[in-house]
Parts: C-alpha cells; sequence; structure tokens
C-alpha cells in the first residue's frame, strides 16, 4: 500500500493520531509548561555493539548441578569477573541482583537498575525475548537492519528508509534525532525510489539548546559590522536558494538543514528559553552519569517534547554508543552504562520525574541493540557476538511482562559447542511493527511491510505489548 | 608595487634566524619596508628570459634559465644552489649584467640550469647580491624540480582513463580536493599537471612519500625548511617541540607536540602535517583514513605514542609499495590494535584459549571486508575461532622509559598455540602469531569476498558516497585484475578514471575533511600555521577528534553523517558569521608576533596586472570548491562580487531600507539596475598590492570576507564528479 492509499484510509477511520486538524489526544501536559502532544511517541534507544541483556537479566543461580540456573552461570561466570565456584556464582546472583518474576518466569534485574526494577514492579516493562533482526553478527550490518526494519537489507544497502522515518512520515510529523548525526533509523521513505530515503521528517538536533543559526541583535542587523553584513548576504542567498535549488540536487540537503535551522532554531530558543533545563536533567551531562553523551540526549529529549508542537514530534531517536561489544571485561564496562540508564536518580528515572503523567502515557521507550551475545563467556572476561537478544520496552502503557522464552532448557546442549548463542525466534518487525500499531493504528503493516511472513516464536503475542 | 612575499626583508627570511624574521614581519607590517623590489631572483623558460616569473615555488623542470635583475647597481652575484646559509662557495659568480645563475653565452641569451642533473625534489637557488654602495641582499628562491616522467603502469580497462581532452584544470583540482584537501600547488602547478598526459600527472600528484614538493611546495618564507626534514608524525612532534631555531611553533605551545615528555597532542601533529607546505596532504590524508577510519583505534583505550607508531607504520608500510596485504599485516600485528581490541591479553595455555573474538572476527571484516557470507556457519566456527587461536601471545610490554604501554608487540611463543590453524579454508601456520598473521594476509588479500569488498570500501571511504552497482563492479574488476594488491596504484588508476570522473559521483565531506580543505587553502605560509591563525583542528566544536572516532573501531564521522547534522552545518555556518573574524583579519599579533594577510603572493593578475574582483571570485571559487565554476551562479558571483568590491551585502548595497531583501537569479539577470550592478561590481579592481598599508590590508580583509561566504554555501559541504 502506498503511503498516500494508507492515509486515506486512516483518515476515513479517524483512527491516525497526529496534528493538522486530525483527531489527536486530549490538552497534554500544559500545566509543566509542555504544550499538548500532537501524538504519541516513540522514543528508541540505540545500544549499538551488541548488549548482553542476559547480564541484566540473567536466570536465577540453582544449586542442582544440571539446571540451566547452575550451568549457565557456570558457563557466563568469567563475564561477570567472579570465580569458577558454585558459591561464587550463588554470591553473585543474591547480592547483586533483584529476583523478579512475571508468575511464569523468573529471572534477576541487576540491582544497581533500581528503577527498571521499578517499573518492572509496575508493570510497564515488557522484556521480548530471543528477538532477531540481522543473523551474520557483524556489527555494521545488524545495526542497519536494525536501524532500517528491514531483514532483507544487505551489508551495502545503506540508502534506504529506516523505520523510524517510516512511522514519522505516516504519522505526519518528524523523526527528531537527538544523536550526533542521525542513525538510519531516522531516514524517511523516497517518494518513488525504495533503494533511497528522503529525510524532509527529519530534525537533527544534537543540542536543543544550540539550534540557533548565528543571527546578530536587532540594532546590528542595521549595521555595516562585519557580521551584519555576512550575515545578511547569507540569508538573502539561502532564501534564494531555497526556491532555486533543485530538489534532485545533492546540495538540496544544506539549504534544508539551513531553513530548518531558521524555522526551528528560533522558536526553539523562545520557547526554552522560557524553560530553563531543570537541574536535575542538566547533572546528567554534567556530572551524573559515566557518560555525559546519553545524559544530552536526555535533555535533548525533555526539551522536544517540550517543544512537540513546534517539532511535530512523533519519534526521538536517541543512542548509547561505543560500549556494548563486550568481548572483555564485561562487567566492569557494562554495568555503569546500565546504570546510566536505569539506576536510580539516573537518565530514565530523572526524565521520567520531569514529565507529567499525561506526556508519560502517550510515551513509549524501545531499547536494545543490533544482536545479543553468546552463551558462554569468553576468555576475557567477556562474550563475543551472537544473534538473539531480548528488547526491553518500557511505558505506562505497556503491558509489561516476559514475552517469549527466556531461557530455553535447549540451551544446555549447546553451551559447550562453539559460538552457541541465544536462537533467534521472533523477528523485530513484530516488536516494532506492534509499537507502530500503538503509534497510530494500522500503521504497523506500512512501516513493516514483511511483518506478516516474519519469523515469531510459538506461543508468543504481542498484540498485547501495548494498551 | 611589490608584493609581500617581494619585500627583500621577507625574501631572505629563508636564511634568517626566526626572531629576524618577526622583526622584518614588524617593519612590514607598519608599512616601513613597503617599495618596489629593486632586485628580482626570477626564472625564465627561454634563453632570451622572456615571460620570466619568481623563482620562488615556481616547478622547474628541464631546462631553466634563472636570473637576478636589479635597477640598482650591481657589482656581483654570487649563486649558491641548496646552500641558503651560504654555508659553502658559491656555484658561479657573476660580475656583469645579466647576472644569470648558470652562466651567459657570448651572444647574450643565458645558459640554460639543466634540472635533469638534478634529483626531483625540492631545490633552493639563493643569491648574495652586492651592490656598488657596498651593501648586500641575499635572495632565495625554493622550487620543485620534477622531471620524472613516469607513467602509471596500472590500467585497468574497467576503468577506463580520461582522455588527454577532458583531463584539464577542472579535473586536476577536483582529484586534489578528494585526495588532498585542495592540495598546496601553485596555480601553474595545477596547469602543468593539466597539461601532461593523466598517467604522467598523477605519478607526480599522489604519492606515499613524506615530501610532495610539486603538491605541497614550500617557499622561501617557509624558514623551518620540512621539505628537508623527516616527515614521520614522530619526527615532526620532534622538531616541533624543539628549541631548534628554525621552529616556528610559540615556545609556549611547543609542549603540545611533545608526546614524549610532556602532554603533546597527536592530533595536533597530524594536523599541522596536513597543511604545512613542504610535506605530503595526500599522505596525510590516506593516513587519517587508514588509522581512524578503515584501520581504526581509538585514543580512548590506546596511548598516544602507541597511536604514533601505528599511523608512522602503516604509512611507511604503504610507502614501500610491496602490497597492500602487507600494510594490512602492519596494522594487524601493532600493539595499537592488540591493545584496542584486547587481544594482547590472550594466550593458550593448557590446551584452553584463554581469548576473544574481538579482532578475530574484526581482521577479516573490517580490515579485509570479509564477512564470511558464503558460508556463516565456516565462517564463525572455523576461521573465527581458529584466527583467535593465531592471535595469541601478542603482549604488549611497557614502556620502559616513558611509563604505560608500549608502541610495539612482543610475540611470544610460550603462550601461542603452536599448531596450524585453518582459517578461510586455508593451513596458516608459523610459530607466533605475526608469522600467522603475516601468512594469512598474504591469502586473505585474495578472497573472494575481499576481492569484492576491500576496493569498494577504499573508494567509499575517500570519494565516492554514491556508488552503484556500475561502479562497484568496475571498481571489483579493476582491483582483481591487480596482481599485487598496490593501494597507491589503485587510487592513482582510479582518480584519473571516468569512474572517477563521473557526474553521479557524490563524496560529503566529513567535518575534518572541510576544515583541513579550508585550513588548508587560507593558509598560505607555515608561518600563519604557525600563528594558528586558521586552526584546522576546529572540527572540534563539531563534536569530532582525529584519533578519537566516533564509532570507535568502526569508525570517525562519516560525509554522510556531517551532511545529515544539521549541527553541523550550524556550526560551519556560525563560523561563517559569528567568528567571520576568523577569515576577514588581515593583520594582527600572535603569539607575540605580527603579521600581515598578503592573498596578492597567490591571486593572479590580469593582463593589466590588475586583481580584478570577477577574476578573484573565481579564483577563489576555484580553490575552495574546485567545481571548474559549476555551481558559481549569477546568484552566486553578485554576493560575493558585492563583498569583494564594496565591503557591504548586497541588500545594505542596493537599498538600505530593505535588508532583508532577497534576490533571485532571474531579477539579477533581467532587472537592468541589478544587471547593471553587478555588472559594475565585477569589473572592480581589488587593491591587494596597493602601497597603502591600509587599503592593502583592507582589500585582504575583503578576500576574507569572500572566504567567509564561499565556504558557508551548499557546496562546500560536498564534491560532485563531472
Amino acid at each position: 500500500m502506498h503511503r498516500r492509499d494508507f492515509l486515506k484510509t486512516l483518515l476515513a477511520s479517524g483512527a491516525l493520531y497526529s496534528a493538522g486538524g486530525l483527531p489527536i489526544l486530549g490538552s497534554l501536559a500544559s500545566a509543566a509548561g509542555f504544550p499538548p502532544l500532537g501524538s504519541r511517541v516513540l522514543v528508541n534507544v540505540m545500544l549499538s555493539g551488541g548488549p548482553d541483556m542476559r547480564h541484566l537479566f540473567p536466570p536465577p543461580f540453582d544449586p542442582n548441578p544440571a539446571s540451566y540456573g547452575y550451568l549457565t552461570w557456570k558457563a557466563r561466570a568469567r563475564a561477570h569477573s567472579i570465580a569458577d565456584s558454585a558459591s561464587a556464582w550463588q554470591s553473585r546472583w543474591e547480592n547483586d541482583y533483584f529476583a523478579v518474576s512475571d508468575g511464569a518466569t523468573t529471572f534477576g534485574i541487576l540491582k544497581s537498575c533500581a528503577w527498571l526494577k521499578s517499573m518492572w514492579d509496575t508493570g510497564k516493562v515488557a522484556i521480548v525475548c530471543n528477538a532477531v533482526g540481522a543473523t551474520s553478527r557483524d556489527h555494521a550490518h545488524c545495526q542497519l537492519v536494525m536501524d532500517q526494519g528491514n531483514l532483507s537489507s544487505g551489508p551495502n544497502d545503506f540508502n534506504r528508509s529506516g523505520w523510524g522515518g517510516r512511522l514519522s512520515s505516516i504519522m505526519q510529523g518528524n523523526v527528531v534525532s537527538l544523536t550526533r548525526a542521525p542513525r538510519r533509523f531516522c531516514y524517511g521513505p523516497h517518494p518513488s525510489d525504495p533503494e533511497n530515503h528522503d529525510n524532509q521528517n527529519l530534525v537533527s538536533a544534537r543540542n536543543t539548546r544550540q539550534m540557533a543559526l548565528y543571527r546578530p541583535s536587532a540594532y546590528e542587523r542595521t549595521t555595516t559590522t562585519a557580521r551584519a553584513i555576512i550575515t545578511r548576504s547569507l540569508e538573502s542567498y539561502y532564501a534564494a536558494k531555497k526556491d532555486e535549488m533543485g530538489a534532485a540536487s545533492v546540495y538540496r540537503r544544506f539549504v534544508d538543514l539551513h531553513n530548518s535551522a531558521r524555522e526551528f532554531g528560533d522558536a526553539i530558543s523562545e520557547r526554552l528559553v522560557q524553560n530553563p533545563e531543570p537541574w536535575a536533567l542538566s547533572m546528567l551531562y554534567k556530572s551524573g552519569l559515566t557518560t555525559p553523551y546519553f545524559g544530552e540526549q536526555i535533555r535533548n529529549l525533555y526539551d522536544s517534547l517540550l517543544c512537540n508542537d513546534i517539532l511535530r514530534l512523533r519519534v526521538a531517536s536517541l543512542e548509547f554508543p561505543n560500549y556494548w561489544d563486550t568481548h572483555k571485561d564485561q562487567r566492569s564496562i557494562i554495568e555503569p552504562k546500565l546504570t546510566d540508564m536505569f539506576g536510580t536518580g539516573k537518565a530514565f528515572e530523572t526524565l521520567f520525574q520531569h514529565l507529567t503523567p499525561e506526556v508519560l502515557d502517550n510515551l513509549v521507550l524501545v531499547i536494545g541493540g543490533e544482536f545479543g551475545r553468546q552463551l558462554k563467556a569468553n576468555g576475557s572476561n567477556g562474550t563475543d557476538h551472537g544473534r538473539g537478544n531480548a528488547m526491553i520496552v518500557i511505558g505506562n502503557r505497556v503491558r509489561g511482562g516476559v514475552y517469549g522464552e527466556m531461557f530455553p532448557e535447549a540451551e544446555l546442549a549447546r553451551l559447550d559447542v562453539p559460538s552457541s548463542d541465544i536462537t533467534g525466534r521472533t523477528a523485530l518487525d513484530h516488536v516494532f511493527g506492534r509499537v507502530c500499531d500503538w503509534m497510530s493504528p494500522g500503521s504497523g503493516d506500512w512501516v513493516f511491510p514483511g511483518r506478516g511472513s516474519a519469523a515469531l516464536e510459538p506461543g508468543v503475542n504481542l498484540n498485547g505489548l501495548l494498551i | 608595487m611589490p608584493s609581500f612575499a617581494e619585500c627583500p626583508a621577507v625574501r631572505s627570511a629563508r636564511a634568517l634566524p626566526l626572531a629576524v624574521l618577526a622583526f622584518a614581519m614588524m617593519l612590514i607590517w607598519s608599512g616601513l619596508a613597503i617599495a618596489a623590489p629593486a632586485t628580482q631572483l626570477l626564472v625564465s623558460f627561454s634563453s632570451n628570459r622572456s615571460n620570466a616569473m619568481p623563482l620562488d615555488t615556481t616547478t622547474l623542470s628541464g631546462q631553466a634559465y634563472p636570473f637576478v635583475t636589479s635597477t640598482k647597481a650591481i657589482l656581483n652575484v654570487r649563486f649558491y644552489l641548496d646552500d641558503p646559509k651560504l654555508q659553502g662557495s658559491p656555484v658561479r659568480t657573476e660580475t656583469g649584467a645579466p647576472y644569470d645563475f648558470a652562466g651567459t653565452a657570448t651572444n647574450g641569451t643565458a645558459i640554460p640550469f639543466r634540472t635533469t642533473l638534478w634529483p626531483d625534489g625540492t631545490h633552493s637557488i639563493s643569491a648574495l647580491v652586492t651592490y656598488n654602495d657596498g651593501t648586500n641582499e641575499i635572495l632565495t628562491g625554493v622550487f620543485p624540480i620534477t622531471n620524472s616522467t613516469a607513467s602509471l603502469g596500472f590500467n585497468p580497462a574497467s576503468m577506463p582513463r580520461l582522455s588527454n581532452a577532458a583531463w584539464d584544470e577542472t579535473a586536476v583540482r577536483k582529484v586534489l580536493h578528494a585526495f588532498a584537501y585542495g592540495g598546496q600547488a601553485t596555480d601553474r602547478q595545477v596547469r602543468l599537471w593539466a597539461d601532461m598526459a593523466p598517467q604522467t600527472a598523477i605519478m607526480q600528484m599522489l604519492t606515499f612519500n613524506q615530501h610532495n614538493p610539486a603538491l605541497s611546495p614550500a617557499s622561501s618564507l617557509d624558514y623551518d625548511r620540512l621539505y628537508q626534514r623527516e616527515g614521520s608524525l614522530r619526527s615532526l612532534g620532534s622538531f616541533w617541540s624543539s628549541a631548534d631555531p628554525d621552529n616556528g611553533v610559540y615556545s609556549g605551545h611547543r609542549t603540545r607536540y611533545d608526546l614524549y615528555t610532556n602532554y603533546g597532542l597527536l592530533d595536533r601533529i597530524w594536523s599541522k602535517a596536513a597543511v604545512s607546505r613542504g610535506l605530503n596532504p595526500f599522505r596525510q590524508k590516506v593516513g587519517l583514513w587508514e588509522t581512524n577510519y578503515h584501520l581504526a583505534t581509538n585514543m580512548e583505550v590506546v596511548p598516544r605514542r602507541t597511536m604514533l607508531r601505528y599511523y608512522d607504520d602503516i604509512l611507511n608500510s604503504a610507502d614501500m609499495g610491496t602490497g597492500y596485504q602487507n600494510v594490512l599485516t602492519v596494522a594487524s600485528t601493532s600493539a595499537a590494535v592488540a591493545i584496542q581490541y584486547g587481544h594482547r591479553k590472550n594466550v593458550y595455555l593448557n590446551g584452553q584459549c584463554l581469548c576473544n573474538e574481538d579482532f578475530a572476527r574484526e581482521y577479516h571484516q573490517l580490515f579485509f571486508g570479509i564477512l564470511g557470507q558464503d558460508n556463516p556457519d565456516y565462517h564463525e566456527v572455523t576461521s573465527i575461532k581458529n584466527t583467535a587461536l593465531a592471535l595469541t601471545d601478542m603482549a604488549v610490554p611497557n614502556d620502559t622509559l616513558y611509563g604505560g604501554l608500549g608502541d610495539y608487540v612482543y610475540f611470544g611463543t610460550a603462550k601461542h598455540y603452536q599448531g596450524a590453524v585453518e582459517v578461510l579454508n586455508t593451513m596458516v601456520g608459523g610459530a607466533n602469531a605475526y608469522y600467522k598473521i603475516d601468512q594469512l594476509s598474504q591469502y586473505a588479500i585474495n578472497h573472494p569476498e575481499s576481492l569484492n569488498n576491500l576496493p569498494v570500501m577504499v573508494v567509499r571511504g575517500l570519494a565516492d558516497d554514491n556508488l552503484n552497482a556500475d561502479k562497484i563492479t568496475r571498481i571489483r574488476a579493476a582491483w582483481a585484475s591487480m596482481p599485487t594488491k598496490n593501494l597507491l596504484d589503485f587510487i592513482r588508476a582510479y582518480a584519473i578514471s571516468t569512474v572517477f570522473h563521473t557526474p553521479t559521483r557524490v563524496k560529503y565531506l566529513n567535518s575534518i575533511d572541510r576544515h583541513l580543505l579550508i585550513a588548508s587553502q587560507m593558509t598560505l605560509t607555515n608561518e600563519e600555521a604557525y600563528l594558528d591563525l586558521y586552526p584546522p583542528e576546529s572540527y572540534e566544536i563539531e563534536g569530532v577528534k582525529v584519533f578519537r572516532p566516533v564509532h570507535n573501531v568502526f569508525g570517525g564521522q562519516t560525509g554522510t553523517e556531517a551532511a545529515d547534522s544539521a549541527d553541523v552545518f550550524r556550526a560551519n555556518y556560525n563560523r561563517s558569521t559569528n567568528d567571520i573574524s576568523r577569515f576577514r583579519q588581515s593583520s594582527g599579533t600572535a603569539n607575540g608576533r605580527q603579521w600581515q594577510k598578503n592573498w596578492a603572493q597567490v591571486v593572479p593578475r590580469n593582463a593589466s596586472g590588475n586583481y580584478v574582483v570577477k577574476d578573484v571570485t573565481e579564483w577563489l571559487w576555484k580553490r575552495f570548491i574546485g567545481d571548474g565554476l559549476k555551481h558559481l551562479g549569477l546568484l552566486e558571483r553578485a554576493h560575493i562580487y558585492a563583498l569583494l568590491a564594496e565591503d557591504l551585502d548586497l541588500p545594505y548595497l542596493v537599498d538600505r531600507n530593505r535588508l532583508d531583501r532577497v534576490f533571485t537569479s532571474t531579477e539579477l539577470a533581467s532587472d537592468p539596475a541589478l544587471a547593471n550592478l553587478v555588472q559594475d561590481l565585477s569589473m572592480r579592481l581589488l587593491p591587494l598590492d596597493s602601497a597603502d598599508g591600509v587599503e592593502r590590508a583592507a582589500a585582504n580583509m575583503r578576500v576574507g570576507q569572500a572566504i567567509s561566504f564561499i565556504v558557508a554555501t551548499p557546496y562546500i559541504f560536498a564534491q560532485e564528479g563531472r
């Protein structure tokens, strides 16, 4: 179905959550300075490198030497940098993990991630197990597939659209990139070429507090200072280029960047001047996190929600790069980063504390990396590349729980087989597609046209993932 | 009127200590030393000395005729070759006009200086002129000799060469922009290359040598004589941190270049090397791509001295030209990679590999482009596992002199897996990791997946973000046809091929490329680099650092990422506007030394000897954009003309009550008043050579202002083929 036809269908059904006179949500968050949300908002966080979610969510230790909870702890002890003894594994489990359960499956949550535990306890965390995208175990390729939401993408299919871009396009809003450079997740669909993309619905906001292009003061603009002269020249020039530069020109995007910066920059600056960043949020990138870059993105996300009407925010793109490819010293590397995201007083808790219930009710976090790790730790206190992994979905409207078999007993037979990993059973299309459906009913099949034929773990039903 | 470069005090600067040079510059800056150059050291390519030009920076080949001319009474001229400090005996003494370097024939014509008798490279001729009044003056010209007519032998059918007709000045500039930050070659050199067959020109343009005198010619103003110094980053860092009297780095900043006893910054050494004259920007460009993209390691993990050696070793290996697989072996067995990936701790003990697979995988994938797609399970379970075995016992000893981890690997045998291992369906043996990896590389370079992917990685990384199936097929076929995979010859062949010079080629500049291009073209002398007038490392304001790639081992910011980033655009725009003084300043004091910009030394005059606004505009556009003026349309011209001719913006110039006026190209062409104005502005003269110091400085400021406009246009962000 073409986007235009799909939009007609949605308009006819009144099902589109979007702007422009369409049915929208009620007045949200206005009490805290938040303008009404024009739609639900997806926050996608890429943990590039292939995070070991089993480190965050391990099975409970079991003293029975033949059990899953014994053998997998034994196989993975090195990744925890603990001794090769049952007492050490037990101690680690008991001291460093919360034991939680959804009634069917018991597992652990790293104690330093106490906010995540509290969200789990209130039923707002879904863990989709055995999720899989590309199976090449190649970072670049698997990230490409995950960002594009396209299982057919090969390693060199760089230019295709991303699923965040497609979703924001169908919702007639924008995907706002809060990262250093926009991920391919943000690339919008090209109107005619499926091998290409179009970024008209992409707003890049690496630093929401500095989005404006330079402009001299009103007085200086009337003078002949060097800055006034050059600024007038360039403003006049770019205004003309806006109409004169062909759409197919490779340089068109730079004219659009100028126009976008002018369009959004001044308005956002004006809005944010009236809304100083909360101290706690500013501390995230000043000293509160081991990775200030992620703290900056959280601040950017807060600002984007404050300016959602200006930005026509539908999708926000974040990343937590470089720390998840834990071939060595996994525990010392991964735990501070998990804590940065999920710890008490850390990124997400601080953000959520500053959002109104109405905003939170219409926000969903989707967090994951391009692949998982191998079942067994390697000789460098780390884990090597695998395929299947868990995805985390968090939000007030999430129906919390474990989706899929979290600890397949069948893994035991493969523990000593070289390179064994978590078997991917549920294609990412199903997880992401269901999120799309929640964002804009019916959009999942358009954003993920291959969903119908994509693998889904027997017994798993993701229709109720979000309510 | 004399140009700044022609002032006597500066012309002899090369032989002067730094303090004397600074004093000379101060005199010039204050206007005291501006005078017609009574005596000049020129070169002609005719024995009758016609069409003479300053010898300084002029490329010589074949027969040339250097000579001294003067309006003053000369007693004698003593000539010295490659002896700028006049420490030896003169090669010739002339006691009467004409003062020819190689002597004068009985018929009055000049005897040729046969440059073929001298090796290609940078040379100098100095003339000690003694006047009748007893005073002396030293004139020095530094120039490249390029007599080599070597022609590129590699000529793959799949990448057809440009015809001689299509190989023109624009083609040359596109190669320089893509591969050498625009290069520093003189306009004359660019024309010389354009007039050669492309397969000859490219041999001179792109080399891995530490110095490329034609691509990066030094002048007599470059008192540091980098062209005579070892050009590795290690040696350059040593020089720039030293108390050598020819070192122009401000004494208070020299510790920035000292990686050994101070907190030196490797990226500063690299960026200074990339923009300094007398070195080789192509070498640094490829060095950056190898160490920050293709074979990336990260100083977040790798010590700076280890990274320094990594960089130098890779380029020295590439310079040897023995095969790209050997370059990859050097990188694969380096301390930097062993530290980055952690396999320096990998050991084989008691029948067990205490190791990880990180580099075992990336050796194949990132370095050679082998993903194991033909048989993923075999690749995973056999090739990667066994490569991990091959990478055992590669300890990086501590640096006993300076502390921390050292810069080399100790290839042990006691903890190394001693057996042969099967990788990529072949058996690889060797007593230690080095031998195994070296053997494996010889095989991996011809693996079908590597043959398919590696050349595409090279081209995509350096020159083309818009590869289509046809281009990829051609690139692969060319690479596969090389019996020995020589990276330099491959790049050369590509750079003069229709695959590079095609309209579909698009290369978006990453922040480093763009800042280095601008800094390289703004910087006219090494003194300007020493004064940090245009610091190339300003790319850091765009969130990018050299040797700290944002994607870690997967490389730094790409051109497409930069092109997608509003923040990058904003930073560039704001630099041209809010920080315009960086471009516009034409004189001042920096690091305790006074300086004055002198665009006249490089901007061409018209036939009447004037600097015409239209000509200057086109010259600047070629220099910074390099598109053969394709995108220098009427709109661009009108704005730049106004800035150059009137030091005002077009809106203000036309109607100061409508400062937000937008001019379309159509109205600029069709509105008679506007068209006449643009025409009038285009013909104005720019007094870059005025005797009036204030007027001259103002003209230089306008040039800087025009540059700030040019580098804020969309065309600075990407390069197209043609």
